[in-house]
């Protein structure tokens, strides 16, 4: 079920600002309170298929252990893709709420 | 043991070069960064949970082996339309070379003269027509994020199917143009001005050529891609 939200999910993480693939990771646990936690190694196809798609852009940086950093930001595109994504995300959470608040508890069903 | 990972990782994305080199980098990053965030204070131990958390690389692989393909796909419908609109170029080029030189095709060579160039002409307005279907249904194409290798396949398969209609097309059409080329010049004297149609025609065919190749390039790595994903992907 996460694979299918995994763009939306990704495009969220980085909203906060540009980052590598690990910082993507971190952000998606941090911010789903260690709720997601997928292969880490699922990130990098997203993050490419993304960037092929024109919703990230990325560039290599040199990090503080002088290792090559691959880092992704969001485009104007990335950024427009997400806000929609956000909007349709609400009005289905909305739909399933109200669907599930109406749902008898377990043994009161008819 | 961090090194084997990178090296099997690498090794799954060999038929992309750069690609490959890049993953590399990404992945020995990430897995530096999630060993250095280990708790454990046992190396080793840090290594092999940093692997074990990053996946199967050959799953890894196969999933941007098709972001791969893709991004080849739709280099290959932007190479038909140029190469298509280089071989124009070229043709009108040696069409006005011959005017300006005033060569003309014998009388008794007219009526041949007349029937190939038909078919040059023809054959190079089926090559755009097609090519340029080629090209929107190569470049219309969204990679979806939960993509299904078959479905996938099945819009490979005629992307290559139009590519190679519109390349055979071309090559029809360049090859006509050679031989009115060569009805043209046959009755005249040899001069260095022959070298502009000669030299026109040979790029026509190189261009004909390069996507002959670049085709056959796509359908292989579109079965590998394949079998990869067949013994490897998540879904």
């Amino acid at each position: 079920m996460l694979k299918g939200h995994l763009d939306m999910i990704v495009l969220a993480a980085l909203s906060a600002g540009p980052a590598h693939g690990y910082a993507v990771i971190e952000e998606i646990r941090r911010k789903s309170s260690q709720a997601f936690d997928l292969p880490e190694g699922t990130i990098y196809p997203a993050l490419h298929r993304l960037e092929q798609a024109g919703l990230l852009s990325s560039r290599w940086v040199v990090a503080k252990s002088g290792r090559q950093r691959r880092v992704y930001s969001l485009t104007r595109r990335g950024e427009r893709a997400l806000t929609e994504r956000r909007a349709v995300w609400q009005q289905f959470s909305e739909a399933i709420g109200g669907l599930l608040a109406g749902v008898p508890p377990h043994g009161n069903a008819a | 043991m961090i090194s084997e990972y990178l090296d099997a990782l690498q090794a799954a994305l060999d038929f992309d070069r750069s690609l490959s080199r890049r993953v590399r980098n990404e992945f020995e990053d990430h897995l530096r960064e999630a060993m250095a965030a280990d708790p454990s204070k046992d190396r080793w131990e840090a290594e092999r949970r940093a692997i074990a958390r990053c996946g199967d690389p050959r799953a890894i692989a196969a999933e941007l082996a098709v972001i791969s393909l893709a991004k080849r796909t739709k280099r290959l419908a932007t190479s038909v339309v140029l190469v298509l609109l280089g071989v124009l170029l070229a043709m009108k080029g040696h069409i006005a070379w011959y005017a300006a030189m005033q060569w003309v095709i014998n009388d008794d060579m007219k009526p041949l003269a007349t029937s190939i160039g038909a078919i040059a002409r023809y054959a190079f307005w089926m090559a755009t027509f097609v090519g340029a279907a080629g090209w929107a249904y190569g470049s219309i194409y969204r990679l979806p994020s939960d993509y299904f290798h078959g479905k996938y396949s099945r819009h490979l398969y005629r992307f290559c199917l139009i590519s190679g209609a519109a390349t055979a097309a071309l090559l029809v059409s360049v090859i006509s143009d050679g031989a009115l080329a060569i009805i043209r010049m046959v009755s005249m004297t040899p001069s260095l001005a022959f070298f502009v149609p000669i030299l026109s025609i040979a790029f026509e065919l190189a261009g004909a050529g390069a996507l002959v190749v670049l085709i056959h390039a796509l359908a292989r790595r579109a079965m590998f891609t394949a079998d990869l994903q067949k013994t490897w992907s998540y879904h």
